[in-house]
């Protein structure tokens, strides 16, 4: 038995929950709320489109900028006058009832209807992980078309009060589209600049940088509000345009905040607008003519089949993935209209327009019909006509390097041929992007890195992470399985390495850091022995030695592959002071080896601002900073061989370790004797802090 | 690939015949327009060298412009059956490279799919096999990766090294999936390489849009 969720949409469910709720209230005599136009506008949509908008995957959507486009304004303009003109047609034959209803209001009943919206279209595309190409065609659809929305719907509303409309005023009208939609993409961009630009100075006061993302986004929303441009596209404009510096800037802690909080307060908002929508679909003075609902109805498919053959057979020429007619059917039966709809029709006043009633009617029948019939239905079909599914791909680096090689070959063949094409320009914009805004935007070294060493530290985060929550032993993550540097680069190591020379104090200062830590190893490895193990003590403890000795070089390998990933506690003193490579004076490599590089990376997280040197080779040596402390189980807490029986202080058995790195660890810890040292060191690694 | 049509091309006098031109799908206008630009490159002589690339100033600026170059005189690029690089190369050479970009055509069915595919995708492989021994190893790809980061001047050899080092982890794993300590990945093999580019569509995405002007306007 299929469960419901998976044939009802969770936006049915949610309206259902209304109109029950909405029952309730009003069976209990008391009135239902009804969403206000104002809460809606300024409170429940701008999490949504923010949330949209700051993750809009920004390739696929540049890609088919020219195609959203065309949908977007031509296929609503065109919706919103075939039904406004149909509409006002079907008014003068359809009776006393309907004669009274002039041109102007239809037409603005047009423009009301005819808007695809985001939110029902989020809320279902969402759950049928159609492919990339036709979401984002539908979903940019739904985002940039309240421009023309805004415009329709001003226009209209203020000619319903002319006596006449002239020429100039159409003229304006038009013109006022423009101004619309790329004031508000001004605004936009004029907020995203300023935030970006407060993210630079905000590294002293990592708690508040979420806040900065929303207060600076929700401003550009409300200035293009008030001024009546699109504020959904400030609000679009504003999400790309900051996303790439403040992510550049911000700790990683204040990104996952920012997630986070973004995703709660959509998802949050959404249920709310279905919710409402039952309910004021109970609560509302309803006024239901026939002909009126049905009729919009019907001309409100027809328009938009219509208006997506058209386009899309307009579009295909200039298209090099062309859209087939499964497509065109998805992006026809995907147009769902939404709560926009509702509230922008619930604005309309009394005085003006006196059949308010009648079209909120139409317009929630219409609403009702998309997101019940088509919302529940599309995923059957997309089943059945076998649309092509989300791949769900994991980015890889390797995908990244090709990626990026492509575009630098497509650039050079288009430079060649003389061709100013769409590479060339993404080319040039890249190119003033990094000269002159990076500077601008992105705190210390982080505005020199390229994209690649970006992407590069943002996946071994990811994959590190990763590792950790996963117990650090369990699992291992499936990218990289047992591969490890040794299969593609089998270089071994000479074996007569000269270590590099160590001032006397220093060299002692570290024994005695190790032997202390390897003492408490110890100790903690009896203690363990002797209270929890009942059989044979002595057997028991040699296999779990083995068997830890054994993570311990899988993890060790694991992390070699890691060579970059930072530790998290670089601010303990103790680790400043256990932390040799950052002192020049101590530690100088022998520059002869080829492999004694010196790594002079930022690590991922802008928390330390200064330059972590990590001393590294292939395989990752002992000096440097260990591995982060989460995986600080017992025995594991410095990665040393465990003694071979308990008891025996032969800590280093050299037979069994082929490992090189293990070969450099022997050497490293060059005083093997642990005379227990009647002092207390400060532990080398703080354990589980 | 039998849409292709095109007049009698205009093509300068003593260059071979170009009876090999009409598998190359491209239309007349679009040859006349690489004819030009070809002898803007050539200064009219009728073969280019390598030194001719370096009048296209914005090449200065592309990280891989040596390897874009390499590959117009790759012989294996060029069809020959030999090994090797060019020195100069004459029209029908560089049309040849051209159609390595041009756009998919609507009516392809499968089998031309599939070869169109591999067409691209081996000439990127040899983009990246520059010893042309059939495989990228480890320093090639290294190579490759120190190019791209060649932009930023204060980056260390050693990042590069690394991401190198983890892309190449990273594919030995897709190809070969599990390895044993003392196996040995030798490099990326065609095949390799492949399976590497299975999830991107590069029918779609290597090409230049100019040369699908006017593919509706064929001439005879």
């Amino acid at each position: 038995i299929p469960s419901v969720s998976s044939i009802v949409p969770e936006s049915c469910l949610l309206i259902v929950v209304g109109l029950l709720v909405g029952g309730l209230i009003k069976g209990v005599g008391e009135k239902p709320p009804i969403l206000k136009s104002d809460i809606f506008f300024l409170f429940l949509l701008p999490p949504i489109i923010l949330d949209a908008g700051y993750f809009l995957p920004l390739r696929p959507f540049t890609e088919n900028l020219g195609t959203i486009l065309i949908f977007a304004v031509v296929g609503t303009l065109w919706n919103a006058f075939f039904l406004g003109g149909l509409m006002y047609a079907v008014c003068q034959l359809g009776g006393p009832g309907l004669n009274h209803i002039g041109l102007l209001a239809n037409l603005l009943f047009g423009s009301i209807i005819s808007a695809v919206d985001p939110v029902a279209v989020l809320a279902v595309f969402e759950e049928i992980h159609i492919n990339e190409l036709l979401h984002i065609l539908v979903f940019g659809e739904s985002l940039l078309n309240d421009a023309v929305t805004v415009v329709l719907y001003h226009l209209f509303e203020e000619f319903a009060n002319f006596e006449q409309v002239t020429i100039l005023d159409i003229i304006l009208g038009f013109l006022s589209f423009f101004v619309v939609s790329l004031g508000g993409v001004l605004v936009g961009v004029i907020y995203g600049v300023i935030a970006a630009f407060t993210s630079r100075f905000t590294s002293h006061i990592r708690v508040i940088e979420p806040l900065f993302v929303f207060l600076y986004s929700y401003m550009a929303y409300l200035s293009a509000e008030l001024f009546h441009l699109s504020g959904i596209m400030a609000l679009i404009a504003a999400g790309v345009v900051m996303r790439p510096y403040v992510e550049a800037n911000i700790s990683h802690k204040s990104h996952t905040t920012i997630k986070y909080f973004l995703k709660m307060w959509s998802s949050v908002s959404e249920t709310l607008i279905f919710i409402f929508l039952g309910v004021s679909t109970v609560a509302g003075h309803h006024y239901w003519n026939w002909t009126f609902v049905i009729s919009t109805l019907f001309f409100c498919l027809i328009a938009r089949v219509l208006g997506v053959l058209v386009l899309t057979w307009f579009i295909n020429k200039f298209r090099i993935v062309k859209l087939t007619p499964k497509d065109q059917f998805i992006i026809a039966y995907g147009g769902l209209r939404g709560a926009i709809a509702f509230s922008l029709g619930y604005l309309l006043d009394y005085e003006h327009f006196s059949m308010r009633d009648m079209f909120l009617t139409a317009i929630i029948t219409v609403i009702f019909f998309t997101v019940f019939v088509q919302g529940m239905t599309i995923r059957p079909l997309v089943d059945l006509l076998a649309v092509k599914k989300k791949q769900e791909t994991k980015r890889s680096i390797n995908e990244e390097i090709h990626t990026q090689f492509l575009d630098h070959l497509l650039t050079g063949i288009e430079d060649i041929c003389g061709h100013y094409g769409h590479h060339h320009w993404k080319d040039k914009l890249n190119r003033f992007n990094k000269k002159y805004v990076k500077k601008c935007l992105i705190a210390g070294e982080r505005s020199k890195e390229p994209q690649l060493i970006a992407f590069y530290h943002k996946m071994e985060m990811k994959q590190a992470i990763e590792l950790v929550e996963s117990g650090g032993i369990g699992k291992i993550p499936s990218a990289v399985s047992t591969v490890s540097i040794q299969n593609i680069n089998p270089q071994t190591l000479p074996l007569e390495r000269v270590l590099p020379a160590l001032s006397k104090d220093k060299e002692e200062e570290i024994r005695k850091i190790l032997r202390t830590n390897l003492q408490k190893t110890r100790q903690r490895l009896r203690s363990y022995n002797r209270h929890t193990l009942v059989a044979d003590p002595y057997e028991e403890a040699w296999n779990q030695m083995l068997l830890r000795r054994q993570k311990a070089r899988q993890l060790e390998q694991k992390m070699n592959n890691y060579l970059t990933v930072p530790a998290h506690r670089v601010d303990s003193p103790t680790m400043s002071r256990a932390r040799i490579g950052s002192d020049p004076l101590a530690y100088e490599p022998k520059e002869d080896s080829e492999n004694l590089p010196i790594i002079t990376i930022d690590p991922a997280s802008p928390q330390s601002p200064e330059s972590v040197d990590l001393m590294s080779e292939e395989p990752k040596g002992c000096s440097g900073l260990p591995p982060s402390p989460e995986e600080d189980e017992e025995g594991l807490v410095m990665r040393v061989k465990e003694p071979s029986s308990p008891g025996t202080d032969d800590v280093f058995t050299p037979g069994t370790s082929d490992s090189p790195s293990n070969q450099r660890m022997l050497r490293c810890l060059s005083d093997p004797g642990p005379r227990p040292e009647p002092e207390e060191g400060e532990p080398f690694i703080p354990k589980g802090q | 690939v039998g849409t292709a049509q095109m007049g009698v091309p205009r093509v300068p006098r003593g260059s071979a015949p170009v009876t090999s031109l009409l598998s190359l799908a491209v239309t007349s206008e679009q040859i006349e327009h690489l004819h030009r630009r070809f002898k803007q490159l050539s200064q009219d002589q009728l073969t280019i060298r390598k030194e001719n690339f370096d009048s296209i100033p914005d090449l200065e600026f592309n990280p891989i412009r040596g390897k874009i170059v390499h590959a117009f005189f790759d012989k294996r690029n060029l069809r020959q059956e030999s090994d090797g690089l060019a020195d100069e190369i004459n029209f029908e050479d560089f049309l040849t490279i051209m159609s390595y970009f041009r756009p998919i055509e609507m009516n392809m069915d499968e089998e031309q799919l599939d070869r169109f595919r591999k067409e691209k995708l081996k000439f990127l492989f040899h983009m990246y096999d520059s010893d042309h021994d059939g495989k990228i190893t480890l320093q090639e790809y290294r190579n490759v990766v120190e190019e791209l980061l060649s932009g930023n001047p204060h980056l260390e050899k050693e990042s590069a090294r690394s991401i190198a080092d983890g892309a190449m982890m990273e594919a030995a794993s897709i190809c070969v999936g599990q390895m044993g300590p003392d196996q040995v990945y030798e490099g990326i093999t065609f095949e390799d390489f492949l399976k590497m580019w299975q999830g991107i569509d590069i029918e779609t995405k290597m090409h230049v849009r100019f040369l699908n002007v006017d593919t509706i306007a064929h001439c005879y």
